[in-house]
């Protein structure tokens, strides 16, 4: 009785000593300090749907030029970056789920392509 | 006059008959209900035992299918972990720990020793077992204790200073570990003194902690569900697993026991 108390209490002290040490140890590292940070993924709230019309550097700097040279030409045309949208699947529950590992959802990202494919600028010039 | 005498005697005493047969009879109907009284009484009592019979099995159903279910869902889990892959989302996180091999060991000891305590804890609760093949009980119970005191709680001592979450969780990681082992060690220790009474409180105390496991899971998706960010969620069903099961474990044996404060008793 006395043998298996003495033996566990020895065990149970060398796992916390040895446990302290270890961790004073690996504390130090940035790698750990950071092991536990949850990655970034943007909630659906804060993703903006991509509506406001993006124009290139390159037409502004031909439409300032042109502008220069002559009043009479037309407004730029918009230009649509093809829309990336990120949709977060429903958070489902399967047998595996029951561990310790976090629990995340997953987030998909899909090409709108439909919505806004890329158009070439068109500069319009009134005779 | 003699007539009108003679009238008045047999009225009298026909009155008199009558009365009798009446008080006999209402007496006999007394008796009659008294009896069916007794009887229905008799008869609710038995409807009543079997009702407090029934109603003890299924709240008793109601807790251990729950447990049994989860526990086994437990270890069907933790099988996939011997195929020592590192494709697991635990391991992927802690990659930096798996590094060290010390580590990577007690990691596998300790889900090892955790799955076979869970899974010999359904065996040592069970009446049926306990009545029937003690045996069974017996050396069940010794390899619990064996695997708790020199496997599974020394282990996750020394896991429990790299635990998630802030310094209050690894604290509580580190009391549970020592728990569980004192726990342990008392029931061990009382049922050697052949006091079986307490031995089935300190028992009570060491399932409880090595439940967490399960209810720490089972809240864990709960919250998920709910929609808790992952580290919060953690963080909550651990404490909530740990206390609940502490809180549960002793209003049991507050309900078992005639005097509580017995039940820590350690001889």
């Amino acid at each position: 009785m006395k043998k298996f108390l003495l033996v566990g209490a020895v065990l149970m002290a060398g796992a916390s000593i040895y446990g302290f040490v270890d961790y004073s140890k690996t504390k130090q590292s940035k790698e750990f300090s950071k092991m536990y940070d949850e990655p970034s993924i943007q909630k659906p709230e804060d993703i903006k749907t991509n509506d406001e019309p993006v124009v290139s550097k390159e037409e502004i700097v031909v439409e300032k030029k042109e502008a220069v040279k002559n009043s009479n030409v037309s407004k730029p045309a918009f230009v649509k970056k093809p829309v990336k949208r990120k949709i977060q699947k429903p958070r489902k529950v399967s047998y595996e789920s029951f561990s310790r590992a976090p629990l995340r959802e997953k987030v998909v990202i899909v090409k709108d392509d439909s919505k806004s494919e890329p158009r070439k600028a068109v500069v319009k010039e009134q005779h | 006059m003699v007539l009108s005498r003679q009238i008045k005697k047999d009225s009298t005493v026909s009155k008199n008959s009558f009365n009798r047969v009446l008080t006999r009879f209402i007496y006999g109907l007394k008796l009659l209900l008294a009896s069916l009284k007794n009887k229905i009484s008799c008869m609710q009592n038995s409807r009543m035992l079997t009702l407090q019979q029934s109603i003890r099995f299924f709240s008793a159903m109601l807790f251990w299918l729950p447990v049994s279910v989860f526990s086994l869902l437990l270890i069907y889990n933790t099988i996939p972990y011997f195929s020592f892959s590192p494709n697991f989302s635990f391991i992927e996180e802690r990659s930096l720990l798996f590094k060290n091999n010390f580590y990577y060991s007690c990691f596998y000891i300790h889900i090892f020793a955790g799955a076979f305590c869970i899974l010999t804890a359904l065996v040592q609760f069970s009446r049926i077992v306990l009545k029937k093949v003690k045996a069974i009980h017996r050396w069940s119970g010794r390899i619990y204790v064996f695997v708790v005191l020199f496997l599974g709680a020394p282990t996750g001592l020394y896991m429990s200073f790299f635990a998630k979450g802030s310094i209050w969780e690894r604290s509580l990681f580190m009391f549970m570990a020592i728990f569980w082992f004192i726990t342990t060690f008392y029931g061990l220790q009382t049922i050697l003194k052949k006091n079986v009474l307490a031995h089935k409180v300190w028992m009570m105390r060491s399932y409880a902690m090595a439940m967490t496991a399960v209810t720490f899971r089972v809240y864990h998706i709960v919250f998920y569900l709910l929609g808790w960010d992952h580290l919060s969620n953690y963080e909550l069903s651990l404490w909530i697993s740990v206390i609940g099961n502490m809180l549960f474990a002793e209003l049991m044996i507050y309900r078992k026991s005639k005097s509580y404060l017995k039940s820590f008793a350690t001889s």
